[in-house]
């Protein structure tokens, strides 16, 4: 068939189906005028001819239907035509349409939303070129590493293709306000080992290792928040701790570095490695690297473990357990339980919805048994019958889709705004063209499922029998698959409130963890060392002791301390316990280094066990002091008392081995997380902290004022802002917070899953509790002869009721063993995500039973006494 | 109507549509009545297959119509044969005669 007449046919079918058609009623009619013509010509009388004429012609309707057959485009327009039918069908019944659409809604909208993030942050969690080839190279797979190390790998590596470095800065960018940012310092060819080009500019100038311009690439955040989004901003000149930069690039908005770790950095500059090249002793670089073509993360790591055994033997203790680690893995590996915990939620929410659905639809087909039936005795092909089955159920998809996409786009707004900063990615998340396809690609499935089910039932229904029988379809079997969907419906909703009764468990147990410190009442921030009190150790000294002094003039407890338990960065040290004199380098026991000033304890309320703070006169004049936690000290001093002995970071072959009296134990404190046992602590005198007193500024520049204040602290904080801006106005007060929210921050995962978990589980139980009525109130309804008899033989409206309620609870029993043994059996696979509760635990299976038994009750109380006010005669002259 | 009326065999129908308008345009029930002159009362076209048979030709191009006026002054769709149709006409007509000849000589042999 020439394609083109064939297409000008198709528009023209489409496009006019009724001028077509008409055109066709005048031709028949011109055929039957002509035929009644012949007739009357050859003696009929007029009548006649015409009856005789159209009987010729066997019925123009079903004329008309064949010769539409033929026509191009006949199955789009009966598709087309179906759509209408079922359109108008839903329309018809509104109540039916919205309930299903609202169902559907929630199901697909909650699930596109966990189906985005799981995309977001476990499918492409990271932005770089070919990301499944970068690695980190980190001591134990966690701690960094020293700069000549690195370029000792760089230069003897071939399994990468690329080597890069990272170092922490946070440097103040004067731009108008001061503002201290967070920032890395990276070696030259970071950005494109990462694959990734600046939006604007033409970055580094270099990528020699050993080079390091005065340039910087921004982020775009910080281009947008501190440059006014200046598409001129390139070759623009910034002050960096007091340092010009030229600015070389604006990267992209998608593109973060690094994916974990240093996760705010803003801004990147090239690092300074040329006059630390031979230190291996400042662990301070996180190394990246690629890949190199066909090289596997096993064939590196045994390069690098067989280099690093050679580096070990010319420099002791230098590069012990070096791991490669994919950066995928470092990046998202301890969020992947998490976000399949939601999966599997999200899962159960579907199931929920989609039986919930299936009843509607089924009540439904029941109600049209007799239509479907009477449509194929008509002629409508059984084909026909069930694609509408199937289109109404497409058509109910899509609403619910619609629906769903206002919801996920809702839902996708508060995560953003409201989800945890360790979640990679997340603040990336945003409603675009995948989620869509996502939250099409679910509709779909939604569909599918739900259309196979009208399918079967329109099958059934084609059993012309049903015609005949006068009655409601309800068979043993029908009222069957009733029983199955409510007990389904009540085992899913059981599996998902007992997760959420588990996480809201695990969430209270770690409310109630202690972390060695009384965090409520404690302002934190950062005190910068001004430029002028840098020079020696009495100046940086004095410069803290006055600041201590006005802060404590506007009535507040203070200390200082290096860092703050729970804020994310911690120092370790090796340490040598005094019994053990032939302690050798990699061998010591790592602690959490702590510097503080004396009364640090008191502020933060952690106990000294034993022993004394360390005090003013503990100073460089007088012998060197340590307070160490109760597990260091059981670690290095198992049998005996802590305190009078001695302790050294030196290993046994170091020049000169520096030791420190323990003077004081104190009480275990939380450092890194939350749910661990605390890690080995020790505390220095900041007076006698050689680091802090003597060393180069990096790192050591700043010191955390810790203050337990009456009242309202914007009175020290104000205080302290003026006293530092008089000081020297490039040192801002920065990352001033409550202790509480440290804490906060801690938990927000565990409050995230729980929120998360709480909605679903909210989801679920109304929908659990929405699908349960409709399935009770149909059956109460297809159940008003019985009742209606059983009344007039004498029943009370107390009987109607109990017997309805005792029906649905046996059912919904059923549904619920089964669903407190699935859950036994699934949430073992919750296990890593619970704190201080067995995965077993009996309150949590309790609670979900007794809550969802509460639902069961009120989604039955409704049908149960309509039930009770059936009028026996009116339900029994019904039929 | 004699009980020598045959029905039509597949795939005859077309080409004896063609055929018939191979001379003239002519209306639905020219082109019955033609047929049924032409094979002498043997087939008679009904509308129930002529009807789809004209439409199904015409979306595929090897009819035009346009309406006009009957013999006796009625409006009438009055069908043409385009040159794809004659095309096709040939086409259907050498195919026929092969199969015809291959018939006769199948059934006379001995």
């Amino acid at each position: 068939m020439p394609i083109l007449s064939w297409m000008r046919s198709l528009v023209r079918n489409l496009a006019a189906p009724r001028r077509v058609d008409e055109h066709l009623d005048d031709e028949l009619e011109s055929y039957v005028a002509l035929v009644t013509a012949e007739k009357v010509r050859s003696g009929m009388t007029e009548p006649a001819a015409r009856r005789a004429a159209l009987l010729e012609c066997g019925g123009v309707q079903q004329l008309r239907e064949e010769v539409r057959d033929v026509r191009a485009g006949a199955r789009v327009s009966a598709l087309l035509q179906d759509v209408r039918i079922a359109w108008r069908g839903l329309r018809r019944a509104p109540g039916f349409t919205l309930t299903t659409t609202f169902t559907l809604a929630l199901g697909i909208g909650a699930a596109t939303v966990v189906l985005a993030v799981v995309d977001r942050t476990i499918l492409r969690p990271l932005s770089y070129a070919d990301s499944d080839a970068l690695v980190t190279v980190l001591q134990g797979g966690t701690d960094p590493v020293a700069p000549a190390n690195f370029l000792d790998w760089r230069r003897a590596l071939r399994s990468f293709s690329a080597l890069e470095a990272a170092e922490y800065w946070t440097p103040t960018l004067a731009e108008g306000d001061a503002e201290r940012i967070t920032a890395l310092h990276v070696t030259p060819g970071m950005m494109a080992m990462l694959g990734v080009k600046p939006m604007l500019g033409r970055g580094y100038s270099s990528r020699e290792v050993l080079d390091a311009p005065r340039e910087v690439i921004i982020s775009h955040a910080l281009w947008q928040r501190r440059f006014g989004a200046d598409s001129q901003v390139v070759g623009r000149l910034v002050t960096l701790d007091a340092q010009p930069f030229t600015v070389v690039g604006v990267m992209p908005p998608a593109f973060h570095f690094a994916p974990f770790w240093a996760t705010r950095a803003e801004l990147w500059a090239p690092l300074p490695l040329a006059g630390a090249s031979t230190d291996r002793d400042a662990s301070s670089l996180r190394v990246f690297g690629r890949l190199a073509p066909g090289v596997t993360r096993a064939r590196a790591q045994a390069e690098l473990t067989a280099l690093a055994s050679t580096l070990n033997a010319q420099f002791p203790g230098s590069s012990a357990d070096m791991r490669v680690t994919s950066l995928r893995e470092k990046a998202i590996g301890n969020v992947a339980p998490v976000l399949y915990t939601l999966l599997g939620a999200v899962a159960f929410v579907l199931l929920i919805t989609c039986v919930n659905v299936a009843h509607m639809l089924l009540t439904r087909g029941a109600a049209r048994q007799k239509e479907v039936a009477l449509r194929i005795v008509l002629g409508a092909s059984r084909g026909r019958v069930v694609g509408q089955a199937v289109i109404e159920a497409t058509l109910l998809a899509v609403c619910g889709a619609a629906g769903g996409v206002a919801i996920a786009m809702a839902g996708i707004r508060a995560l953003v705004m409201r989800g945890p900063a360790d979640l990679p990615q997340l603040q990336l998340l945003a409603f675009d063209a995948r989620v869509a396809l996502i939250a099409v690609a679910i509709a779909l499935f939604t569909a599918l499922v739900l259309g196979v089910l009208p399918a079967l039932l329109a099958r059934q229904a084609a059993l012309a029998a049903s015609l005949r029988d006068g009655s409601r379809g309800t068979t043993g079997g029908r009222s069957r698959l009733r029983q199955l969907l409510i007990a389904s419906e009540v085992a899913f909703a059981i599996v998902l409130l007992v997760g959420t009764s588990l996480m809201v468990r695990t969430y209270q147990a770690m409310r109630t963890i202690d972390p060695g410190f009384e965090p409520r009442g404690v302002m934190t921030m950062q005190l910068p060392l001004v430029k002028s009190a840098q020079p020696s150790a009495e100046q940086r000294l004095e410069w803290f002791r006055g600041t201590l002094d006005v802060a404590r003039g506007a009535g507040a407890d203070v200390a200082l301390v290096n860092h703050l338990p729970l804020a994310g960065d911690e120092w370790g040290a090796p340490t040598f316990g005094g019994t053990t004199e032939n302690a050798t380098k990699g061998k010591g026991q790592r602690s959490i280094f702590r510097v503080v000033t004396p009364g640090y304890f008191h502020v933060m309320h952690t106990p000294i066990l034993r022993g004394r703070d360390v005090s003013a006169s503990d100073d460089r004049q007088h012998p060197g002091v340590v307070v160490i936690n109760a597990r260091l000290a059981a670690t290095l001093w198992p049998a005996g008392d802590a305190l009078g002995k001695r302790l050294t970071f030196d290993a046994a072959d170091a020049p000169s081995r520096e030791w420190l009296t323990v003077v004081g134990v104190a009480h275990d404190v939380k450092q890194s997380q939350w749910t661990a046992p605390s890690d080995a602590e020790l505390y220095i005198p900041y007076a006698q902290a050689k680091a802090y007193l003597e060393g180069p500024t990096r790192g050591t520049s700043y010191m955390t004022l810790v203050a337990r204040v009456q009242g309202d602290p914007a009175r020290l904080v104000s205080r302290l802002r003026r006293y530092l801006h008089d000081a020297d106005p490039m040192a801002p007060l920065t990352e001033v917070q409550s202790m509480d929210s440290v804490v906060a921050q801690v938990m927000v995962r565990a409050t995230f899953v729980m929120s998360v978990l709480l909605a679903l589980g909210a989801i679920a139980l109304v929908l659990a509790a929405v699908g349960i009525h409709g399935i009770m109130s149909y059956s109460v309804a297809q159940r008003r002869q019985e009742i209606g008899i059983r009344m007039a033989l004498g029943a009370g409206a107390g009987q109607v009721v109990r017997a309805v309620v005792r029906q649905a609870l046996s059912v919904a029993g059923v549904g619920a063993v089964a669903g407190l043994v699935m859950s036994l059996a699934l949430s073992r696979f919750l296990q890593s995500q619970l704190y201080g509760v067995s995965p077993a635990d009996i309150v949590s299976y309790v609670a979900a039973a007794g809550v969802l038994g509460v639902a069961v009750l009120v989604a039955t109380a409704v049908p149960a006494r309509r039930a009770a006010l059936v009028d026996p005669m009116t339900a029994m002259r019904s039929e | 109507m004699t009980n020598t009326q045959t029905n039509l065999l597949v795939g005859t129908l077309d080409v004896l549509i063609l055929k018939a308008l191979a001379l003239q345009p002519l209306h639905g029930l020219g082109v019955s009545r033609r047929i049924e002159q032409v094979t002498g009362g043997t087939f008679v076209v009904k509308p129930g297959s002529l009807f789809p048979a004209l439409h199904r030709m015409e979306e595929a191009g090897w009819l035009a119509a346009e309406w006009g006026a009957s013999e006796n002054n009625r409006k009438a769709k009055f069908y043409t044969l385009t040159a794809a149709g004659r095309r096709q006409l040939h086409a259907e007509v050498s195919e026929w005669q092969r199969i015809a000849a291959a018939m006769t000589l199948a059934l006379q042999a001995t």
